[in-house]
């Protein structure tokens, strides 16, 4: 059995791999990006549609163009390319402790069964969807259901039309997209059924994907059977009145196809089989303000951490994420520990640093400080690690109407965006950040949704000239 | 047309705020151009939206196109080039739908043309 031994494995070569892998590399760090799928892209493969790429391309593309640009940017280039193992998935995830790094035990058809052992591990593998028993469909079991994003690989990448006649339960952006979709290839789609009141996808997905072909969209109604003993036949579509079935007014459309578009879930398994604490909100695991897990080395972006509506913000954090694995790295190193043969390759991306890295301000000694590595010689500093390892974590909580935030706090010396999603639908509502109790910022939004994740950047805080201690916290509270 | 006609509704998509347009055709003006009122939207971007979308209405068309032979991937992803006026896309997709294409694909390689209409490979196929 061969082993490979790199300085940072990222599992996963979609959106939030490719950007992390990129990240690591520039730092000279060895990285390679383990693919289970036969090519680079993920998901961003069978979203055929347009709309990726405004903030990072500064451009609309197609899923598959984004994917593309991002893998040339990635293997394409001639210094400190990533290395890529495609066809390959990772069966377990072992932290082995303190200084001694990962084990990834993988399989893949070229390679059989073999052990990657790294340093740090990025964790970039996405999210799954949720499925009928997830929401509990009574009825029968025929053939014919399937989730939203299944049949968009099909239609899209196998070129296999699901049905007919279909029904989608859940007007999140999958859903009506794959409405869309579906008229376009032959099927007729009949009804979208969203339980909420109101829509969960964009607005220009209702008017594009629903309006435009006239598709009625049932707000606060529910699927409450599914008829058809070998293929679907039927469903029953009830309205909630007050929170309740209402089913004297259930009526029924026939239909070959229900596709559910109801949710997605964190794949977060192998963070939890190496030991990292998992926020029962997101799924994800709970990360520091360099998107670390509570495993040290094990860092965690993308669908993974949290789902995204946006891919363009899935790189975003992705590169945070890379950074914060590169300054780790940098930090083992600084510390003696380990050093890996591959320190030498980023001899390239470090040279200066050291002048950069008298430019931070330096809290050792303040009490307030964790990590500061006082009495370790001085770093080699890369780029990235300007600040000497000092950090000062804040904790973010979400307040009202916020359903969650990430990370679950921040850097005071390296402050990186916060992200999170509203529980309420608002024109002109109000976004308010209070330290220990003290408001420090508000900010106008002229729209928030839950559908729609909001970031705010947290540089803007000023939170270095703040008065703080290890206890403190930030809220973020919508109104 | 005449001036007593239902509202046509509307909502704006320039934005998430998503107003909710009412829409009324006031007649022709002096070089036959319909005429349109409307109202409901919070600003200027909505009267610009609904006078396009009234007008010319576009959409952005992706679908997949058959790959020719036996290559590992069966469609190849395609777009518009820019959006395509929606009376068309029916006969785009149709065309689309019953073509196929030889690989190797480079993604931006024009897989048809239609009307001055220029569809684009979105992916590479080997």
């Amino acid at each position: 059995m061969t082993d490979f031994k790199v300085d940072a494995a990222v599992i996963g070569g979609g959106a939030a791999g490719m950007s992390a892998a990129r990240a690591l590399a520039d730092k000279g760090y060895s990285t390679l990006i383990v693919e289970r799928e036969n090519q680079l892209g993920g998901i961003l493969l069978q979203c055929i549609h347009n709309g990726f790429g405004v903030h990072e391309f500064k451009e609309e593309l197609t899923g598959p163009e984004y994917a593309e640009r991002w893998e040339e940017m990635v293997v394409g280039l001639d210094s400190s390319i990533p290395q890529v193992f495609l066809d390959t998935t990772v069966m377990e995830l072992h932290y082995e402790g303190e200084g001694a790094g990962y084990t990834l035990v993988c399989v893949s058809p070229a390679k059989g069964f073999f052990h990657i052992l790294a340093d740090s591990v990025i964790l970039t593998s996405g999210c799954r969807e949720r499925n009928r028993g997830n929401i509990r469909i009574p009825g029968t079991r025929p053939a014919g259901v399937y989730t939203a994003g299944l049949a968009q690989r099909m239609v899209n990448m196998e070129g296999l039309l699901p049905g007919k006649n279909a029904v989608i339960v859940g007007s999140g952006d999958i859903g009506l997209i794959m409405a869309r979709r579906l008229m376009w290839s032959g099927c007729k789609v009949h009804a979208v059924v969203e339980i909420q009141p109101y829509p969960s996808g964009l607005t220009r997905n209702i008017v594009q994907c629903l309006n435009d072909f006239k598709i009625p969209l049932y707000l606060s109604h529910v699927i409450s059977k599914i008829h058809g003993k070998h293929r679907i036949e039927a469903v029953d579509i009830t309205p909630l009145e007050n929170g309740r079935e209402n089913p004297d007014k259930t009526f029924t459309i026939e239909c070959d196809t229900l596709l559910l578009s109801v949710g997605l879930v964190p794949s977060s398994e192998l963070a939890q089989e190496a030991g990292a604490e998992i926020n029962p909100v997101t799924g994800g695991p709970v990360v520091d303000g360099h998107l670390m897990t509570t495993v040290p080395g094990l860092f965690a972006a993308g669908n993974v951490l949290h789902v995204h509506d946006l891919v363009d913000f899935v790189s975003a954090e992705a590169r945070r994420a890379g950074d914060g694995a590169a300054r780790f790295l940098a930090q083992r190193r600084g510390d003696g520990l380990a050093p890996s043969a591959a320190a030498s390759t980023g001899a390239g991306a470090v040279t200066g640093a050291n002048t950069a890295g008298a430019a931070r301000p330096v809290a050792a000694g303040s009490g307030e400080v964790t990590g500061a590595g006082s009495g370790a010689p001085p770093p080699p500093a890369t780029a990235a690690m300007t600040d000497n390892g000092a950090s000062l974590e804040v904790r973010v909580r979400p307040g009202s109407n916020v359903r969650y935030v990430v990370p679950g706090s921040i850097d005071v010396y390296q402050p990186i965006p916060v992200m999170f999603r509203p529980m309420i639908v608002k024109n002109s509502a109000k976004l308010s950040i209070y330290l220990d109790g003290q408001l420090i910022r508000e900010q106008k939004k002229a729209h928030v949704q839950p559908s729609e994740m909001v970031e705010i950047d947290t540089s803007k805080l000023d939170l270095g000239k703040m008065k703080l201690s290890k206890d403190s916290v930030l809220e973020v509270v919508l109104l | 047309m005449s001036t007593t006609q239902q509202p046509r509704e509307m909502i704006c998509i320039a934005c998430p705020v998503g107003c909710h347009l009412s829409i009324t055709t006031k007649g022709t003006d002096a070089q036959g151009k319909v005429d349109y009122e409307i109202q409901g939207n919070k600003c200027p971007r909505g009267v610009v939206y609904a006078q396009e979308e009234l007008r010319s209405p576009k959409r952005m068309l992706t679908t997949t196109v058959r790959v020719a032979g036996k290559a590992a991937q069966r469609r190849v992803p395609v777009r518009s080039e820019a959006a395509v006026p929606v009376g068309i896309i029916p006969e785009l997709l149709k065309k689309l739908h019953d073509i196929d294409c030889t690989p190797p694909i480079s993604r931006g390689q024009e897989v048809l043309e239609f009307e001055g209409i220029k569809i684009l490979a979105s992916h590479r196929v080997e």
